[in-house]
């Protein structure tokens, strides 16, 4: 399953790389005339294209723009003029930072959550039921700027923006916690509804009276046997909410002023930008499909069906 | 294939559970007050945004210098923004933009993904194989990133941003609709139909977008509410706005630019987003109840009790009768009630009626009955594991003079698996699926004998082999899956074995077996009984069963134990229409020339059950006497019971029979 993922992996990365390319096809009028405004002679700008290589057919471009990109070079930025590479490379810790901070807080809270949920059915699993059901239609964005409104404006606690860098791990952490709380909030409650009907599924199963019948305590049948068999279907879906953390960090990371990958590709989409906005693209492709891979051979380990054969 | 001739003949026809009726999609609509609030919250939504323009008190785009930032007021219900622009006739204008592209965006992805997933589903493998490829690809494409950078080219052009994420979001469509068809694919009406020579588009059509569409609306509803948040946050990004037409992300943004001088301007545009996307996601849920073949977990193995308000109360009077006064008996169940919630002034509905039987050490007790007559839940209820919703609300078990109704959870612990084993019916999903055989097994022996591993490896090993699996070490080894079911009978057996119980209790553990595996495990059985002296209670719908290995047996009908007896006795001279009926619908003693009598009808529900013998309605030799009231079980020698009031003229009506 997981090699045929990865077998899946490279034509998408081929298509979104070749995609990428000919998006730049699609910016009306050329490039020159739209970084340099209409300010520039015609002349400026035929030597603006021409430094970008533009005057050549489109073809040979694409050949070998993709051949310098499979080495990891992306080209030069159109308003910074410095190596796309080097700026995505600066700003990817950050936007890792968000999504794996956010995904521990998910699944930490997320799975005892559901479980909880899942042991009180009436009046407590109603009410979670409810409270899911608000949370998950709260924007991360609303929900980012109540936050600052709250604890960085009003009770001073956290910064309102920035990022501090992983060498002072306190400062990373203290400027971390709202944009994590905002992106994670919502996710938290949809890993827990999932959770949820997971372990009310497999807590009537046989295995688990005949387990109960053979003396086991309530407390391993329930963290050891039924927390396990919860756990494929879970993984699924956390494979699922990490690519949704990915598009949430744009957001989230403009909200509050992080300098990750997708505040690179805003600006690239504000300035037209278009090497800036490519490169990011496709490292958050590359993202993509890393995080499909991990999350197939994950579900692939926990079922022991699947790793037999 | 093969069934298609039987189905034509039977006019194809679609089971009324698969396609809801329109009644039932209206009751899901509105069915609960909560449904009911989504439809019209969504109903003015679109109203009011579809006539803003003559309902807005204010012009949404004109600035009003004068009046910045005003909370709310009688001029102004919702205050005024930074540009003293009134917030109630932002808000009106501010649905349809998010609202037009939302829906954009779920007509492109239904439109591209149903037809093809109808194709993918329904024909054959080249066109499935290449369109689930397209599917899986566009699945894994990051679909947010790509429409914020499409916006490099289209800046604030919403129709193509949306346009561009229905395209990608297509391929789920897809992927669904293909999974939904394939499922319904198979289904005999639409093999009739197929073999009655309809064409593939009718069959499309008519057969199978029916019984898909309910699940396709939920995805529209899924579908409208991703497409309400992706705009709303492109325009918080300020990639979807158009400051001539205001929206609810635009304003939030706006808002969010003056938190510090007035933070109630987040409070109208997020609210307005919150409860639209709530409601959609809400209906989304109610609607897909209705889907065929959804699985309503958690309420699967509840029996169904529901139906007309509680005609029948809780337990009769006067029905319990003696059972045979033992002083050896190991298991003494007295007046078991197990009931399960119910509508209805009693609020519960008794499955299990008053059922009292014995078990001495070391003997078999039979407990036989068809399904549903109550039977596993009263043996359920010995170690305290009656499923819920289901109660144990009255009677007494001893268990060695232990009373186990109301115990605590550290005496039934103390209990189970120590000296009461339980085997389970289905043995392929007694077992764990993620652990290995032998990692369960050890798990319970150190949880009985406090063992070390090595003397846990051996002890388990040994038991497998005790319960005749040939090489216990490789055995041991397997997952669950990988053994046959005879085998995984057996690994439940030594399961139950691990803590040398005085007790075992089976429920039905022959039934999912094939009959040449049944008679090994019965054999099995009865040595392990006679060599640890263990009492086995065994639950079965096969006389067979009860001839080949009970000493004793009780028959159950409708919850209640209506004759008991020794084996032998009961079934040569039986004293219950009942088991008359369950004998003479056996193949193996009927005789050449006669016919192979079955008990005309079915177990009734618990709610039909009527007040008087229960039994009345399917018996061929019922009397006016018999709907008197409830009938008593009634001692007609030592140990022997019948809870019928026609036993004279049984005997004699059995005798001639047998002439």
């Amino acid at each position: 399953m997981a090699l045929g993922r990865l077998v899946l992996a490279i034509p998408m990365l081929f298509v979104v790389a070749t995609a990428t390319f000919f998006l730049q096809q699609l910016v009306p009028g050329d490039p020159g005339s739209f970084i340099l405004g209409n300010e520039a002679s015609p002349a400026e700008i035929r030597q603006f294209d021409a430094g970008l290589g533009l005057n050549k057919p489109v073809l040979e471009r694409y050949g070998s723009w993709l051949g310098r990109a499979i080495r990891g070079n992306l080209g030069m930025s159109w308003t910074s003029h410095s190596p796309v590479t080097q700026t995505l490379l600066a700003a990817a810790p950050i936007t890792l930072s968000l999504t794996v901070l956010a995904i521990v807080v998910i699944v930490c809270l997320g799975v005892p959550l559901g479980t909880l949920a899942a042991l009180h059915p009436g009046p407590v699993d109603r009410f979670f039921q409810a409270f899911a059901g608000f949370a998950i239609a709260l924007p991360n964005f609303w929900l980012g700027v109540g936050l600052v409104l709250l604890l960085a404006v009003d009770a001073r606690l956290f910064p309102a923006t920035g990022y501090t860098s992983l060498s002072d791990p306190a400062q990373w952490l203290h400027a971390l916690v709202l944009p994590v709380l905002a992106l994670a909030f919502g996710m938290t409650m949809t890993l827990a509804l999932q959770v949820r009907s997971a372990m009310i599924d497999v807590l009537a199963r046989d295995y688990i009276r005949s387990l109960r019948a053979a003396g086991l305590s309530w407390r391993s049948v329930l963290f050891k046997h039924a927390l396990r068999n919860c756990m494929a279907p879970v993984v699924t879906t956390i494979g699922f909410q990490l690519l949704g953390l990915l598009a949430g960090a744009v957001v989230i990371e403009q909200l509050f002023n992080l300098p990750g990958l997708g505040s690179v590709l805003l600006t690239g989409v504000t300035e037209h930008d278009v090497p800036l906005v490519q490169g990011a693209v496709l490292l958050f492709a590359v993202f993509v499909v890393a995080v499909n891979l991990l999350t197939d051979v994950a579900a692939a380990a926990l079922n022991p069906r699947a790793r037999g054969r | 294939m093969t069934q298609a001739p039987i189905a034509l003949a039977a006019a194809p026809s679609k089971p009324a559970s698969r396609a809801p009726t329109a009644r039932a999609w209206l009751r899901a609509l509105l069915g609960s007050p909560v449904s009911a609030l989504s439809v019209l919250w969504l109903v003015t939504v679109v109203v009011v945004s579809a006539f803003a323009s003559l309902l807005a008190p204010d012009n949404p785009v004109q600035n009003n210098l004068s009046a910045l930032l005003q909370g709310p007021s009688l001029h102004h219900l919702l205050g005024t923004d930074e540009l003293g622009r009134d917030v109630l006739s932002r808000l009106m204008f501010g649905g349809a933009t998010l609202l037009w592209g939302a829906a954009e965006a779920t007509a492109v992805a239904l439109l591209l993904g149903v037809p093809a997933g109808l194709l993918a589903g329904y024909s054959g493998k080249k066109a499935d194989r290449l369109l689930t490829w397209v599917a899986d690809l566009s699945f894994a494409l990051p679909a947010f990133i790509i429409v914020v950078a499409l916006a490099v080219i289209y800046p604030q052009n919403v129709v193509i941003l949306m346009g561009a994420l229905g395209v990608i979001s297509a391929g789920g469509v897809l992927r669904f609709t293909r999974n939904l068809t394939r499922a319904v694919r198979d289904e005999l009406y639409v093999d009739a139909a197929r073999v009655a020579g309809l064409r593939r588009r009718q069959i499309l059509l008519r057969h199978i977008l029916p019984v898909i569409a309910p699940p396709l609306v939920v995805q529209a509803f899924v579908g409208m509410s991703v497409g309400l948040i992706v705009l709303a946050s492109l325009s918080f990004l300020g990639l979807g706005t158009n400051p001539e037409t205001p929206n609810w992300g635009q304003m939030i943004y706006d808002a969010s630019q003056q938190i510090t001088s007035d933070p109630w301007l987040l409070v109208p545009a997020g609210a307005a987003l919150v409860l639209t996307v709530m409601a959609l996601n809400f209906l989304g849920n109610s609607v897909r109840d209705l889907a065929p073949g959804t699985r309503q977990s958690g309420r699967a193995r509840q029996p169904r009790l529901h139906g007309r308000a509680g005609r029948r109360d809780l337990p009769q009077a006067g029905a319990a009768g003696p059972a045979e006064p033992s002083q050896s008996s190991l298991l003494r169940v007295r007046d078991l009630v197990v009931a399960f919630p119910a509508p209805g002034p009693a609020g519960l509905q008794a499955v299990v009626d008053r059922v009292s039987f014995d078990v001495a050490a070391g003997e078999t007790f039979g407990l036989v009955g068809e399904s549903g007559c109550g039977k596993t839940m009263s043996v359920l209820a010995v170690p305290g594991l009656v499923p819920a919703p289901g109660v144990v609300s009255g009677g007494s078990i001893l268990f060695d003079g232990i009373e186990l109704i109301g115990a605590s959870g550290r005496v039934l612990r103390g209990v189970r698996g120590n000296r009461i084993g339980f085997i389970s019916q289905e043995p392929m999903t007694a077992l764990d699926p993620s652990f290995t055989v032998g990692s369960q097994l050890r798990e319970v022996l150190r949880r009985h004998g406090r063992i070390s591993r090595r003397t846990a490896r051996s002890r388990c090993c040994e038991l497998l082999r005790e319960v005749g699996i040939p090489d216990p070490v490789s055995t041991a080894k397997c997952f669950p899956h990988q053994v046959s079911g005879g085998m995984a009978q057996r690994i439940a057996i030594a399961m139950a074995l691990s803590g040398e119980p005085d007790l075992l209790i089976a429920d039905e553990p022959t039934t999912a077996l094939d009959v040449t595996v049944q008679a090994e495990i019965l054999d099995l059985l009865r040595g392990l009984s006679e060599r640890r002296s263990m009492a086995l209670l065994l639950v079965t719908h096969d006389l067979g069963v009860v001839a080949d290995i009970c000493d004793r047996v009780a028959v159950m009908y409708a919850g209640q134990i209506v004759e008991e007896g020794r084996a032998g006795e009961v079934l040569s001279d039986p004293k219950h229409p009942y088991t008359i009926g369950l004998l003479s619908s056996m193949p193996g003693p009927a005789r050449a020339g006669t016919t192979l009598t079955a008990i005309p009808g079915a177990v009734p529900v618990p709610r039909d059950w009527p007040a008087w013998c229960r039994f009345e309605p399917r018996c061929a030799r019922a009397a006016e006497e018999c709907r008197v009231g409830p009938i008593t079980l009634s001692g007609l020698g030592p140990g022997r019971l019948s809870r019928c009031v026609r036993v004279a003229e049984l005997a004699g009506e059995r005798g001639r029979a047998h002439d």
